[in-house]
């Protein structure tokens, strides 16, 4: 990581990346040509999310309101991200004065924070895409605090994945009110926006796998950057030592256009990079000698044969069609890493969720009791859900004088291992290339039958691991399952800080994949403003 | 680094048979994908690489008893509120407990942070106060007197809320255990 860090001065953003597709440009081209205008992208862009069909997604949990706002202003223009209407996940912090026609908001998913609570300001990594003339289109629904895999637990309803709904002209599923299949969790909302075209872009935040659950599930791509690359101002903690700022897009080239414009340091997160990393760009021709790693532990119990095979026509592709290098490598604790996060976030989320109260800020029951110990239990009570609840008393199990160090210490000594497996397998290999999500999407129906705590143990088993280590990792749709044409995926990591080689791969693997984006068809696209 | 384990097996360190040989098909091996269809990359395992530990091999289960739950629910200020919230921490202790089987030695350093395992040179801000307006930091109070948050009188604990409550959410917990068997 140390000598991949340049402090060279950046170029500016929309770099080309010589090729691969982008949204975004195709948007940016016609705003500049004249033949569609910010304000017409903005109010179309409300008029869908709120059209019958896109509601139904679920998606948001608040949305501008275009015409209480100014015309649109001249800051970033000549910005590819000039008048793009984003989407923001709702436990990033943005504040009324900076999001015109958007109330400030960050309701996290829970009672908590939906009534008393309006930031004072905005977090630094949205403020940075509004600075390049980007357009906050609302906020995303997710699982309460970001916890879950599901998005299905949050105070506003479930997500439905765009997928067989009846957004998709090819759906036979019946559109019941249970029988759909989930976005993933948690940042569900994200992607169900993206992969849906409501949304060219949204931020996402992935502490163990949420940015890049969803995306898999959803058909689009979702980047988790290095630890530290962009800044977590604003972003209402989960696990400070984990979370990271995320990036959805329906194209490789969109996330990457996004992370440009807002990675680097910011002096309020002092585990931010102190060092701006140079922009992510690539070149068509992969490098030569290049060496891919495909480890053997990402061979997880409850994984399906599609998975499987998506997972293999992506190593094949590789190997038999360009030519790299590809070998075996193993992560010899792998099978520990959930564990050791189930124990790290526990009792973080333990810590983190401490502050909230009732007194200076969010929800605040009437409470008959009159001290503070009972006030604090009952607003805490009606704020959280069991899931948050669980995983707070849970983590100070951990934390217990008698528990410390046999789980919580040893937690982070494991936490250790895994991240020098990690060292050790790229002194061999450049990237590994891998599964994200175990299955395909499971329907609402299935997934609720057992309880979160039990899903995340079983469905974060290859993303928290790249969390635990701090790598970048880019995930991205390769096919449709047969029988149910749900969304297939692959992931790509790479060591701290090699945002670029991983994105190289990944664009590759995207012109090999012509994966059929939802967002190229749905009727609620930003995209048919374009035809 | 030396990391022995309970046991004479290293689980996690046992790759599949196909991957340590040399030859490119893996077509006939007893992990190979169903009859009919076409054969995986020689480098993508069919099966779960992954060990089952069983559950013999765990330290005993922890059980969440009633002095448990009243000592948790006042460090965190946070109820149980249900037997099934029991079982639910019951189940997250005993999926951790399979940390207590790696025998990691001191020359293993727990990580804190990753930025410190980089070496990152975070620099931090000056310790000087920052200006805010009185009001937007009372803003957002649901409560507030005379430009003070008001919060209820703190020396009062939390009434007893009666070691009956305590006992029928640990009974309610345990029999739920029993009936669920997930590991």
């Amino acid at each position: 990581c140390e000598s991949q860090l340049q402090s060279r001065m950046a170029t500016p953003v929309g770099l080309s990346h010589g090729g691969g597709r982008s949204i975004i440009n195709r948007i940016a081209q016609a705003i500049s040509s004249g033949a569609i205008t910010p304000d017409l992208l903005r109010s179309s862009a409300v008029a869908a999310c709120r059209s019958s069909v896109g509601s139904s997604l679920n998606a948001f949990v608040s949305l501008a309101e275009p015409q209480h706002q100014p015309p649109v202003a001249n800051r970033g223009h000549g910005s590819p991200l000039f008048g793009l209407p984003i989407a923001v996940k709702d436990n990033f912090c943005t504040a009324g004065c900076d999001t015109p026609g958007l109330a400030g908001s960050a309701t996290c998913g829970s009672p908590t924070l939906a009534e008393n609570f309006l930031p004072s300001y905005t977090a630094t990594s949205v403020r940075r895409l509004l600075d390049e003339g980007a357009w906050l289109l609302g906020k995303t629904n997710l699982d309460p605090f970001g916890m879950g895999s599901g998005c299905s637990d949050g105070l506003h309803g479930p997500v439905r994945n765009p997928w067989r709904s009846s957004l998709c002209s090819s759906s036979d599923a019946p559109d019941s009110a249970t029988n759909f299949y989930i976005a993933g969790g948690s940042s569900g909302g994200s992607a169900a926006a993206v992969a849906s075209g409501l949304a060219v872009g949204a931020l996402a935040s992935d502490t163990g796998g949420s940015s890049r659950i969803p995306a898999a599930f959803c058909g689009i791509v979702g980047l988790k950057p290095t630890y530290g690359r962009v800044s977590r101002h604003g972003l209402v903690p989960l696990v400070n030592a984990l979370d990271c700022v995320s990036i959805m897009a329906n194209t490789v080239a969109d996330a990457c256009l996004l992370l440009n414009a807002m990675q680097g340091p910011d002096e309020n997160d002092s585990t931010c990079c102190p060092v701006r990393p140079e922009p992510v760009g690539w070149s068509d021709k992969l490098a030569a000698g290049l060496k891919i790693g495909v480890p053997a532990e990402f061979s997880t119990p409850g994984m399906s044969a599609s998975v499987l095979d998506a997972w293999s026509s992506a190593v094949t592709h590789l190997e038999s069609d360009l030519g790299l290098t590809c070998l075996p490598v193993s992560l010899p604790h792998t099978p520990l890493s959930i564990k050791a996060y189930s124990v790290l976030c526990c009792a973080e989320v333990a810590s983190n969720m401490a502050r909230y109260d009732g007194i200076e800020f969010g929800l605040r029951v009437r409470d008959s009791e009159n001290s503070v110990e009972s006030l604090y239990t009952a607003n805490r009570l009606a704020g959280f859900n069991s899931v948050i609840r669980s995983r707070v008393l849970a983590g100070n199990y951990f934390l217990l004088r008698r528990n410390y160090k046999a789980y919580y210490e040893q937690a982070r000594k494991v936490w250790c291992l895994i991240k020098e497996d990690f060292d050790r397998v790229f002194q061999s290999v450049d990237l590994l290339v891998c599964p994200a999500a175990v299955t395909a999407a499971p329907t609402y129906r299935d997934f609720v039958q057992a309880d979160n705590r039990y899903r995340t143990s079983t469905m974060d088993l290859c993303t928290q691991s790249v969390n635990l280590a701090g790598l970048p990792s880019i995930v991205l749709p390769t096919g449709l399952e047969e029988g149910t044409g749900l969304p297939l995926a692959v992931q790509v990591i790479g060591p701290a800080m090699a945002e670029a080689r991983v994105a190289a791969l990944a664009a590759s693997l995207e012109s090999w994949a012509r994966f059929p984006l939802l967002a190229e068809s749905s009727e609620c696209s930003l995209l048919r403003l374009l035809d | 680094r030396a990391l022995l384990l309970l046991g004479p097996q290293r689980p996690w360190q046992r790759l599949p048979r196909h991957l340590c040989s040399s030859s490119s098909s893996s077509c006939g091996a007893a992990d190979s994908p169903p009859a009919g269809r076409r054969c995986r990359h020689r480098l993508v395992p069919d099966a779960p690489t992954w060990r089952n530990v069983a559950d013999s091999e765990l330290p005993p289960p922890t059980a969440i008893d009633s002095d448990t739950i009243a000592l948790l629910e006042r460090l965190s200020l946070v109820q149980f509120d249900t037997a099934d919230t029991v079982r639910v921490v019951a189940e997250a202790v005993r999926f951790a407990d399979e940390l207590r089987l790696v025998h990691a030695g001191p020359e293993v350093e727990p990580m804190t942070s990753l930025p410190e395992a980089w070496g990152w040179r975070c620099p931090l801000r000056a310790d000087t106060p920052a200006e805010q307006p009185r009001t937007a930091v009372l803003s957002n109070a649901a409560e507030t007197e005379e430009h003070y948050f008001v919060a209820p009188p703190g020396n009062i604990a939390a009434k007893d809320s009666g070691r009956e409550r305590l006992d029928r959410l640990a009974e309610g917990a345990k029999s739920k255990a029993s009936r669920s068997s997930r590991s």
